[in-house]
């Protein structure tokens, strides 16, 4: 255990440490205040008109498949339940903006008020997509124009207040793109990893009769440890500060999650908010994995910082199907139509990071011990 | 038995030794003398193979310094100057990663004791001025307990008081068998302690007696004194 003590003195009592938990504080608040500040409509978000665009797809497919003469049992296909399931999502969610259930949700139904007229003005002109009826559309906008002067609704232009979780979700997925904790993540974990390297106070553990293999397993396990913790008590924080702000929790709210405006999966803000926290973590443990390995080539801070930089950004890039780098983009493990096919969903793709992190991590280790340098 | 054999070593096209060769037994002391940049700290870097030799092999009672690098380590000490103390642990964590790192049984409190740093004991390093820290290094060499014991001017940025403590305490090491290398400029205390003086000169070792020769005269005769051209 002297090793473990002496691994926890050198890791926490430097100055350092804090920097991990004030980033992700930033980077998970930053999009929110943003927000808070900006004057964005909800009907100018890439999710909306991506959600819009599910749903028309959706509802078409099914549709279709309805008039079909002899179509199959509806519950022996699951990608009927599916798309029957995601439907309903939307239904859902337009049954909460219509019985104004959140005021500041309100603003998508003004948006969609605003877009249904687009497309209707469109299609009466005979320009743009065949996708749009125009009986349909103008179905909808009676609708809406219903629903509007029947329930009073307050639209507001701007989009403030919106519940806990699902402010905390948006500012995952659409304010903050996944490369920059990772960009965060090999910084924080490179310099805490090679801290033992680089430098004069190299040459006392370097000379110590003691296992240089388990000098980095101890770092690494008790940087893997710090970082999940910062990871699950800055999350849990930042969580509990929209819940006060916003009023509300919202952890079943409906959520579209599109970073790229042209593809969209429906979920709830808090299963989206369990399983980007859960990627974090696993990439978390990569990174510190990856960067316990290069630093077995190199004691320059730099020459490591950017290779381990230039193995995340070029290995999630690329996107070697089995490769473990490839899963370091959150979109592309959510949702698979925005890029290539990964074999893996959350959350076994979380447990191949964070089973490669450890692996890595042993290996770097084993080298470690046999070399007896470090 | 610490040995050199052979030993060479140097930077792209400047040649720092060659062909050390030499044994240094239990409970001797070697003094190490040479001017500033000859290659001092270079041989004892070499020596405990933070830097691989070109030539050559050291080993300590047949472990080699590359080969057999725990059994190698554990009967050796050596940490050059106090630039190499985590500034944010105190003087106590660093005796205590010693003692637990070497399986010593020098107690910690009996070394501050000792070296009367029991005032400061729990102060970091990076607050500490350069004596105290020496004495911090010293310690740990003391709560090692090596058998062989490598120093690197160790009585830099010391007063008086402090430089007799020392003294004081190379003599108890030898007394207990430990071998020491001790690199100084400071040829009084090199003669008074040494039992032996390595002269690096022209890459080579120059191996004398301490009581055959008069240390200041050697010295002078082999580096010659400069005038100051100002």
């Amino acid at each position: 255990m002297s090793g473990l003590r002496f691994a926890a003195q050198r890791l926490f009592r430097g100055r350092a440490w804090w920097v991990l938990p004030l980033c992700l504080a930033g980077l998970l608040m930053w999009g929110n205040l943003q927000r808070v500040q900006g004057h964005q409509a909800m009907g100018d978000m890439l999710e909306f008109g991506a959600m819009y665009q599910l749903r028309l797809h959706y509802g078409e497919t099914l549709a279709n498949w309805r008039q079909q003469p002899k179509p199959r049992p509806v519950l022996a296909n699951p990608s009927v339940k599916e798309m029957e399931r995601d439907t309903d999502a939307t239904d859902a969610l337009n049954r909460m903006v219509r019985l104004d259930e959140y005021d500041g949700r309100a603003s998508l139904v003004k948006a969609e008020l605003k877009m249904d007229r687009y497309f209707l003005r469109r299609a009466a002109a005979g320009r743009g997509n065949a996708y749009f009826d125009a009986l349909t559309l103008q179905k909808r906008v009676a609708e809406l124009e219903a629903n509007q002067k029947a329930h009073r609704t307050q639209y507001y232009s701007r989009e403030r207040r919106l519940p806990g979780a699902l402010s905390l979700a948006r500012a995952l997925a659409t304010d903050t793109p996944s490369t920059w904790f990772a960009v965060l993540f090999c910084f924080w974990a490179g310099v805490f990893i090679l801290d033992d390297k680089r430098g004069r106070t190299r040459a006392l553990i370097d000379l110590a009769p003691v296992d240089k293999g388990g000098v980095y397993a101890w770092r690494a396990g008790l940087l893997c440890a710090y970082g999940l913790a910062a990871i699950a008590l800055v999350s849990a924080a930042a969580l509990g500060l929209e819940i006060l702000i916003a009023g509300s929790v919202g952890w079943d709210y409906p959520l579209a999650f599109s970073p790229d405006g042209t593809h969209a999966a429906l979920m709830g803000a808090g299963s989206f908010l369990l399983q980007a926290l859960a990627w974090l973590c696993g990439a978390f443990v990569l990174i510190v994995g990856l960067a316990t390995l290069v630093q077995q080539v190199t004691r320059h801070v730099m020459v490591s910082l950017l290779a381990v930089l230039a193995l995340v950004l070029v290995g999630s890039g690329v996107g070697w199907v089995w490769s473990p780098l490839s899963y370091l983009d959150l979109p592309r493990v959510l949702l698979p139509a925005a890029g290539y096919q990964l074999p893996l969903r959350l959350p076994a793709a979380v447990a191949l990071m964070a089973a490669s992190g450890a692996a890595l991590i042993a290996l770097s280790a084993a080298w470690a011990s046999r070399r007896q340098r470090l | 038995m610490l040995v050199a054999h052979d030993l060479s070593f140097g930077f792209r096209h400047h040649q720092i030794l060659s062909g050390i060769d030499f044994a240094l037994a239990p409970g001797e002391v070697v003094g190490l003398v040479a001017p500033n940049g000859t290659g001092k700290s270079t041989l004892l870097r070499n020596l405990t193979g933070l830097l691989k030799p070109q030539n050559g092999s050291v080993t300590l009672d047949g472990a080699d310094a590359w080969r057999n690098r725990r059994a190698f380590l554990r009967q050796l000490f050596f940490l050059e100057d106090s630039q190499g103390l985590f500034p944010s642990l105190t003087a106590r964590e660093h005796l205590r990663f010693v003692a637990d790192a070497w399986g010593s049984q020098v107690t910690v409190d009996a070394v501050l004791t000792a070296l009367h740093m029991t005032a400061y004991a729990d102060k970091r390093v990076g607050q500490m001025s350069l004596g105290m820290r020496q004495h911090v290094l010293l310690g740990m060499y003391m709560v090692a307990d090596a058998k062989y014991l490598l120093f690197d001017e160790p009585l830099n940025g010391l007063d008086p008081t402090s430089i007799h403590l020392f003294t004081q305490i190379f003599s108890k090491l030898k007394e207990r068998g430990k071998g020491i290398i001790m690199s100084s400029h400071q040829l009084g205390n090199v003669t008074a302690m040494a039992d032996r003086v390595f002269f690096l000169k022209d890459t080579r070792l120059q191996v004398y007696e301490a009581a055959g020769i008069d240390l200041d005269a050697k010295y002078d005769e082999l580096y010659g004194v400069q005038e100051a051209d100002w």
